[in-house]
């Protein structure tokens, strides 16, 4: 009897410990519930190699984005720097020009990497200007669905998604003059109406869930609940929209120098170098094609980062 | 509400959007510094004579009627004057449009055959490596933009291997066939002239495909990624507990639902077309509207922007149209609208 009383005893006493030590986790999740949900999203993100890829992409894009000047081997060819001398040198024939050179002996390497800096800042004007203004108007049109504020505001922003936003974007730019700030603002004139969308798509089946409604019925204001409520769990899917478009961004930013209404020669701006180097297709294709690469890479890294961004926002993960 | 009426308000926000974009568009080219007479003439024209064609023109008038001036004028298809190619812009609408056309008709072709294709392989065969090679391609496809395909097609298989033209619509020396619709593929089968047809689609081809192929991967994408989210939904599980024939569960519980945001992104992917046009034109030198289009905005030229701009929004208009149309088949729930 003895014994079973003491086994008693000593299992209670386990028991309690691991109440303890759950409470305790408890606690620190509560304390820290933001630190808890990003450890399990980048658990969820690093799974994916390819995500992991993407990341890495872009640390590198951002690094030769801010950096690209002081590490190319000739910084003043990104200029007017002319040498006719070493014109058109071919890739991969000679170690001082390991890209090649264009049709005024400017080192291509060097060039295509000052190019980032100008696809990249592209990116990060346009977005930070069109995510907060179309994320506020998709977020209070959505939780006003079927009232007049709703249909105003999305049939303003349906006007600027009548048309494809690169021809608005080249036609606006076209009336302005074709320089690169003009082309940022256009593109953002253009773009921030996907963010209305995309997050009024979101807020409206949201508005219906129970944790809206009962927010509501407890009497919380419309700005508590559209930014405290709705607004986080509209996150996942834009924060995936803002890295995918970094990528359409750059390549909306390097078509329109593409046709001349970008950032101008010399400028070693990709798009740019990329239509002026066609010229010289085929037997000159250094010229163009590692411009038309290193864009492709830029937007192929941020391709995979939100893809791998969505995935970990995702609650059942999927497969992708 | 049923689908005509559904369609019926489609159209109407659709038409309601167009004269926004119409106020717009006229405002921003009016309110820009820069006097558009002074564009038109010479710098040593005589004063008298700027200001009759200000007058003739309207542009000493308010802008308001000066906007609904133009408005008159386009619906009686009067599209303005261009500077570029010295004749009404109408004209060179009529030219250079059915070109476009049909290179974006080709092109949406590819790309709905090759986007399902993709899409349900890849979604049927998860994690395989059929899978991992769609994946693969459809990152290349999303990554790479339209003009780098172009240049990069055009420097493999025109220039290299010889397979393609190189640039333009139809080899010298083909006579254009005689114009009846003013689509050159169609008038020259009309004609019978079936060599001129199929120069005219091998010319077509690789602007065709490099148009299509980030759209296909991006849609192939979605198409797969509906098939994952659809197939961990309750009700098939159910469904399948339920012993329905396997059929069944793909094609109707499976697959439809999955293809309703591939489908919606597939329309605007070919709407789209209407601006990577502009690149893959300039490209292949494909004697279109969007490359028209291009060199009146390198030079300025007013009324062709804006009428680039409205004839652009319309195709838009009708391609977002009958997609909303496809979509609201397969899926009732937008039919019959979302809360209530």
């Amino acid at each position: 009897m003895a014994d079973e009383d003491n086994e008693d005893k000593k299992i209670h006493e386990e028991g309690e410990e691991v109440e303890e030590k759950v409470e305790e986790i408890v606690e620190e999740r509560e304390e820290s519930p933001w630190k808890d949900a990003l450890k399990r999203r980048w658990y969820r993100f690093s799974s994916n190699p390819l995500s992991l890829v993407g990341l890495a992409i872009t640390i590198i894009t951002i690094f030769l984005a801010i950096f690209g000047e002081y590490i190319v081997p000739y910084p003043s060819h990104g200029g007017l720097y002319h040498n006719y001398d070493a014109k058109f040198i071919q890739p991969f024939t000679n170690w001082k020009y390991p890209l090649g050179t264009d049709s005024m002996g400017r080192d291509v390497l060097t060039r295509t990497i000052l190019g980032f800096r100008y696809s990249i800042r592209m990116a990060v004007v346009v977005l930070s200007l069109v995510v907060p203004s179309g994320v506020v108007v998709g977020l209070v049109a959505g939780y006003h669905k079927g009232t007049w504020i709703d249909t105003l505001l999305m049939r303003i922003s349906d006007i600027f998604i009548a048309v494809p936003p690169l021809v608005l974007a080249l036609s606006i730019t076209a009336m302005l003059e074709p320089e690169p700030f003009y082309a940022m603002m256009a593109v953002s004139l253009m773009w921030w109406p996907w963010y209305a969308r995309i997050t009024y798509n979101n807020v409206s089946s949201i508005s219906n869930e129970e944790f809206v409604r009962s927010a509501e019925i407890m009497g919380d204001s419309k700005i508590h609940i559209m930014f405290s409520e709705i607004l986080p769990n509209c996150t996942g899917p834009i924060l995936t929209k803002m890295t995918l478009d970094a990528g359409w961004v750059i390549i909306i930013g390097a078509s329109l120098s593409f046709v001349g209404l970008g950032a101008q020669p010399p400028t070693p701006d990709l798009g740019t170098m990329v239509s002026g180097g066609s010229d010289y297709l085929p037997h000159h294709w250094q010229v163009s094609i590692f411009p038309a690469m290193a864009i492709s890479f830029i937007i192929l890294g941020f391709n995979l980062l939100g893809d791998g961004i969505q995935d970990a926002f995702e609650e059942s993960g999927g497969g992708s | 509400m049923d689908m005509k009426k559904y369609i019926g308000k489609r159209l109407f926000w659709a038409i309601i959007s167009l004269f926004g974009l119409s106020l717009f568009i006229f405002y921003f080219g009016r309110i820009i510094p820069g006097d558009p007479i002074e564009m038109m003439v010479g710098p040593r024209t005589p004063d008298h004579v700027i200001e009759n064609l200000r007058q003739s023109l309207a542009l000493d008038r308010p802008l308001y009627i000066q906007y609904f001036i133009w408005l008159r004028n386009v619906f009686q298809g009067d599209l303005g004057f261009s500077i570029v190619t010295k004749r009404s812009v109408t004209t060179d609408v009529k030219t250079y449009l059915p070109r476009t056309l049909e290179l974006i008709t080709y092109a949406a072709a590819f790309q709905i055959v090759g986007s399902f294709l993709l899409g349900i392989f890849a979604g049927s065969n998860i994690n395989k490596w059929q899978d991992h090679v769609i994946r693969i391609f459809s990152y290349i496809g999303v990554s790479i933009p339209a003009f780098v395909f172009a240049i990069i097609f055009q420097l493999t298989f025109a220039y290299q291997l010889g397979w393609f033209p190189v640039t333009g619509a139809l080899t010298s020396g083909f006579a254009h066939p005689p114009e009846v619709t003013g689509f050159l593929g169609i008038d020259a089968l009309l004609a019978g002239q079936f060599k001129t047809f199929i120069n005219f689609v091998h010319h077509a081809t690789l602007p065709a495909i490099a148009l299509a192929i980030p759209g296909t991967a991006q849609v192939a994408r979605m198409i797969r990624s509906g098939m994952i989210t659809i197939k961990q939904k309750e009700y098939i599980s159910m469904a399948k507990g339920f012993g329905l024939p396997e059929r069944t569960i793909r094609f109707k519980y499976l697959l439809r639902p999955s293809i309703i945001p591939g489908v919606t992104v597939l329309g605007m992917q070919i709407a789209m077309m209407l601006g990577n046009a502009f690149l893959v034109e300039m490209v292949f030198r494909w004697p279109g509207f969007s490359r028209h289009a291009i060199n009146a905005m390198l030079h300025s030229d007013l009324n062709t922007i804006v009428a680039t701009v409205m004839i652009i929004g319309i195709m838009f208009a009708i391609i977002n149209l009958v997609v909303d149309t496809i979509v609201a088949y397969i899926d009732p729930r937008i039919r019959y609208g979302g809360r209530s």
